[in-house]
């Protein structure tokens, strides 16, 4: 029997042959964390205080990023900052900070590549499958890798989607996530790896696959991987990273189950409040009045969004009152924004540009207030994610937020391009 | 070594909740990056019962649905219902990251299918993690639950991941 993806990574850090429902110990090659109250610094308490720890041995593995909070509005902030880079200072631990959102630092950085084990407390850990990485979610038992060097963890078995055709202009990888949440619902993947792959792959940049992985768990996903291919290779090519396996799953691996995908077929889809799992068609909720939006997070500003917003918005203004909050998620791709000009067409269709941080995705940046709707390429849309319990917000693509931003309400972004 | 003695939990039904829950209401999505344990467990299920806080006693269980903790797994709702003394939650199925830092808090998680329809607020259950298997006590009624892995027996049996790690140490050094 030939393996999957999932099955030749985990294969690789166990030390030995496995298959899909096996229990066994990994060995991560990367643990990351970045700084939130109540897990990085509980962590650090409970290796210091309670297991008395002096020197993980997973030092070297281990990478902590700072891109939360990354504006301190209070001294408890600032203090907590202060003691998150103290504590990798003391202990020799890898820190990035003023880079961005680690998600997406760490592949542009070529610190994960493809086949590679990584752990994180995070739910978007799985953004790093659209190098050809196992991000693996997990929570206080990170501990567990930090601790051991390895986790415990049951093979998991794989759903294949099979990609054929083309994105239609206008429509991105986020319409795919969101078109696959709408099909399948919140635990259509069953906690199954979902793997991408098929002919329509080679149309479907690194840009439109850096949001599935971000947002796979909405389906029910484990995690995501997307097959390496020549788009992977260019894409790392530009970031300086080579020297990687080429891994695919065998042609006699087993999948549970394998949906085809005609991304030639797709439309936009959003996801309507107030639930992660809410994606329907948004020709059914086009026209709904909308306060505020933002183009950012580990599932959307990248370059190509910050284009197609360019695109969009080039020539023409936002709708007054609106407010359109754009954040590159990473400086790299702030820089490159920069040099092609396309904040500057932003500036002068009236949009605020800021700082990469994730901290307007959960209403730390730019709070909403009670009764106001947001559009949002954001991670999640519950009920006070982006600050009251009474806003609401819709999750879309990047396309979709620009088109909104000159209507002041739902709109298709294809009627601009 | 697993003790099972330290694997059983006897207590009431507190709650159901649906499926598909993100269980950071329980505590409130304002209150995801308190950490005082007295804090977060006097707004516990407040949006849900008023009350919660005047019913709920030591060794009270959850139940849920399906995919039980969808959404981030943060630590804020895990430590306030451990503060009120809650150590076992049963679900239909759990979100994959919730299930398992719960397990590393210690707190007995396992599955059982319709597990919602079986049960009612205020039932006493006989939870076994050992023979997975759950007596509703109030009926009368068995359920079988889904075997939990050696390695999450062990966890728990230790008291919480901690624990087992400090026993791992010791084991190493």
């Amino acid at each position: 029997m030939g393996q999957t993806i999932v099955e030749k990574i985990l294969t690789r850090v166990s030390g030995k042959k496995v298959t899909a429902g096996d229990i066994i110990y990994g060995k991560p090659d990367l643990i990351i964390m970045y700084n939130w109250p109540g897990i990085s610094d509980k962590l650090f308490s409970i290796i210091k205080d309670e297991l008395k720890i002096k020197k993980l041995v997973t030092t070297e593995k281990i990478i902590l990023v700072i891109d939360h909070m990354v504006s301190p509005s209070s001294v408890k902030d600032a203090e907590f900052l202060k003691n998150t880079r103290q504590y990798a200072l003391e202990n020799g631990i890898k820190l990035i900070e003023m880079q961005g959102i680690g998600h997406q630092v760490i592949i542009e950085a070529g610190i994960i590549r493809p086949g590679m084990f990584a752990v994180h407390f995070d739910t978007h850990v799985p953004t790093v499958g659209a190098v050809g990485a196992f991000g693996l979610p997990l929570a206080l038992d990170l501990l567990e890798a930090l601790v051991t060097g390895e986790v415990w963890l049951e093979v998991p078995h794989t759903t294949c989607f099979q990609l054929t055709g083309r994105l239609p202009d206008g429509v991105m990888g986020r319409d795919l996530i969101h078109k696959i949440i709408h099909d399948l619902g919140p635990q259509g993947v069953k906690n199954h790896m979902m793997e991408f792959s098929g002919p329509g792959l080679k149309y479907l940049e690194m840009d439109d696959r850096i949001p599935v992985g971000s947002q796979c768990t909405w389906a029910g996903a484990l995690s995501a991987v997307f097959e390496v291919d020549h788009v992977t290779d260019v894409f790392l090519k530009n970031c300086g990273v080579s020297d990687y396996p080429i891994l695919k799953s065998d042609s006699d691996a087993e999948y549970k189950e394998t949906y085809l995908y005609d991304l030639g077929k797709l439309e936009p889809y959003v996801i309507a409040p107030p639930l992660p799992y809410k994606a329907i068609p948004l020709s059914e909720v086009e026209g709904i009045e909308i306060n505020q939006g933002y183009i950012g997070s580990c599932a959307g500003g990248r370059l190509k969004d910050i284009e197609i917003a360019a695109r969009i918005l080039k020539g023409r203004k936002i709708k007054e009152g609106f407010r359109l909050f754009v954040v590159p998620s990473t400086k790299n791709v702030f820089k490159e924004s920069m040099q092609k000009g396309l904040l500057n067409v932003l500036v002068e269709a009236g949009a605020y540009i800021s700082s990469p941080s994730c901290d307007f995705c959960y209403g730390r940046a730019q709070c909403l207030a009670e009764g106001e709707k947001a559009v949002s390429t954001g991670t999640l849309n519950v009920p006070g994610r982006m600050g009251s319990t009474k806003a609401e917000i819709y999750l879309a693509s990047s396309a979709v937020v620009a088109a909104t931003a000159l209507n002041g309400k739902l709109s298709d972004p294809r009627e601009f391009l | 070594m697993i003790d099972e003695a330290v694997l059983k939990r006897l207590g009431r039904v507190a709650w159901i909740f649906p499926d598909n829950f993100d269980a950071d209401m329980i505590v409130g999505y304002e209150n995801i990056t308190e950490t005082d344990a007295d804090k977060l467990a006097k707004i516990c299920m407040s949006n849900f019962d008023p009350k919660f806080l005047e019913y709920v006693k030591p060794g009270d269980i959850i139940v849920a649905g399906k995919n039980f903790g969808y959404g981030h797994p943060h630590t804020q709702p895990l430590i306030a219902l451990q503060k009120l003394g809650i150590n076992c939650i049963i679900a239909e199925t759990f979100f994959p990251a919730f299930f398992r830092n719960s397990i590393s808090f210690g707190i007995l998680s396992i599955e059982c299918d319709n597990i919602t329809k079986e049960v009612n607020r205020w039932d006493e259950l006989e939870v076994d993690a050992v023979s997975a298997e759950i007596r509703n006590l109030t009926t009368g009624k068995i359920l079988r639950a889904k075997h939990l892995p050696k390695v999450v027996l062990e966890i728990i049996s230790k008291g919480n991941l901690v624990s087992y790690l400090l026993e791992k140490c010791r084991q190493v050094t």
